[in-house]
């Protein structure tokens, strides 16, 4: 394997946390271990290892700002405590290209399930579940749900059709 | 100099309705990656556009992404803008996609690397292109210092420069230097083309949210670089909070206080 570029080894730094905590104590060894060019071994070095964490911390806001979008219900019941989570859970994963915003989010609200599920929303953890599943259908059962100002008990059901999937909710109006 | 704001979907409605005194609208390529010929068609009947893009990933070494360039040139086709722009950073590797701007090394390597990628493009769009500097958390050491390297770099790229006065303000007071003094240090014919935004603040650092009100301070550095430099348009950059159009409506009047009279 040709030893990797600047750019690349700026990348990994960036998107891992437990790297950069290895960066932080010793670079020079971190530098060797990545197999980075010889020429760019003094400027990877001489990075501040405070200045690298708050640039993390910036894309990891970005992540944070994505995901929260596709979770709003989660994140409300996170309340003050979803930055903290979620900052600590990004550091130490990052998605593949292909589906990265929909697997973030998917991958947080799994770490959610060790421990902390009560502030997950049963209905968009459904949806995930399906998203990554493999079944065409699926029906759900779901209490709670704010719809037009009332929490409801509703039906959650999801079909998919080739690489499309729809969901829609049923619920009793009276 | 026209004065223009950065398209968002949230304000399309305001804009439709309220545009009397905005000359132009910069269109993120990137939110019209999957669709959108029909608002951009009338937006470009209306305005004049700047097409801006955010993930080509310009410093990244190697080739750049084929498919996210077409989807580029497919957007600039709709809006057929006056030109397009890109910023000076890398927002993917071989291996990871950042989904955010970050840093380049101010060296001859990288500069080889983003002159090749904006001609590219540029080429590919049949558009002339600008390339803005960013904000950046990160000092990179490098062969030059960051006016020279952007001076250079629009030469062999053929380019001209977007200039985002806030991060401009940003990396001065994070980084401790003039930002006059780095403007003076710019070919000043380079620059076409301004972005504004209210800065952030988290600590003792300064961030670009793009959430915030115009500062004075802002104010002041975009007069000094429009005095400076035959800047042709100015577009207001925000990405949040936008229930509040009057607010909105007064960033826009303070781009007219820019501009001066006519």
């Amino acid at each position: 394997m040709a030893p990797i570029d600047f750019i690349t080894a700026l990348g990994r730094l960036l998107r891992d946390g437990l790297l950069r905590d290895a960066f932080h104590a010793d670079p020079r060894a971190v530098a060797a271990q990545m197999d980075l060019r010889e020429s760019d071994r003094d400027a990877f070095v001489r990075l501040n290892p405070e200045d690298l964490e708050f640039q993390a911390g910036v894309l990891i806001r970005k992540r944070f700002d994505t995901v929260q979008k596709f979770t709003p219900e989660t994140f409300r019941r996170l309340g003050c405590e979803a930055w903290p989570r979620f900052s600590k859970y990004a550091r130490s994963y990052w998605p593949a290209e292909k589906d990265s915003i929909t697997k973030d989010a998917y991958e947080f609200c799994r770490n959610l399930l060790h421990g902390h599920q009560e502030f997950l929303c049963e209905a968009e953890w459904n949806r995930f579940q399906f998203i990554f599943g493999r079944r065409r259908f699926a029906v759900f059962c779901v209490r709670g749900i704010l719809i037009r100002h009332k929490r409801r008990t509703v039906l959650q059901v999801f079909v998919r059709s080739s690489a499309r999937w729809h969901e829609r909710l049923f619920f009793m109006a009276v | 100099m026209k004065v223009g704001l950065g398209y968002r979907r949230e304000l399309a409605e305001w804009i439709a309705t309220k545009s009397p005194g905005m000359d132009c609208l910069e269109i993120t390529a990137d939110h019209f990656f999957n669709g959108g010929e029909k608002p951009l068609s009338q937006l470009s009947e209306k305005f004049d556009l700047f097409v801006h893009g955010l993930s080509l990933s310009l410093g990244t070494p190697g080739p750049l992404d084929a498919r996210r360039l077409e989807q580029f040139a497919r957007v600039v086709r709709m809006a057929n803008p006056s030109w397009v722009s890109e910023h000076i950073a890398f927002t993917r590797t071989g291996e990871v996609d950042l989904g955010h701007l970050n840093p380049v090394p101010l060296t001859r390597e990288s500069l080889g690397t983003i002159a090749d990628h904006a001609r590219e493009v540029s080429d590919r769009c049949q558009k002339p292109m600008l390339l803005e500097n960013i904000t950046s958390h990160l000092q990179l050491p490098g062969d030059l210092p960051e006016p020279d390297f952007l001076n250079e770099l629009c030469e062999r790229a053929g380019c001209g420069l977007l200039l985002d006065v806030t991060n401009l303000f940003i990396n001065s007071r994070n980084h401790g230097f003039d930002p006059i003094k780095w403007l003076h240090a710019l070919e000043p014919s380079r620059i076409k083309q301004l972005h504004i935004v209210g800065y952030s603040r988290a600590g003792t650092r300064y961030t670009d949210s793009h959430a915030q009100p115009i500062q004075d301070e802002l104010i002041e550095l975009a007069k000094a670089v429009v005095r400076y430099a035959p800047v042709e348009a100015i577009i207001l950059e925000r990405d949040e909070d936008f229930a509040d159009l009057i607010a909105i409506e007064l960033e826009m009047q303070k781009l007219e206080h820019i501009r001066g009279p006519h």
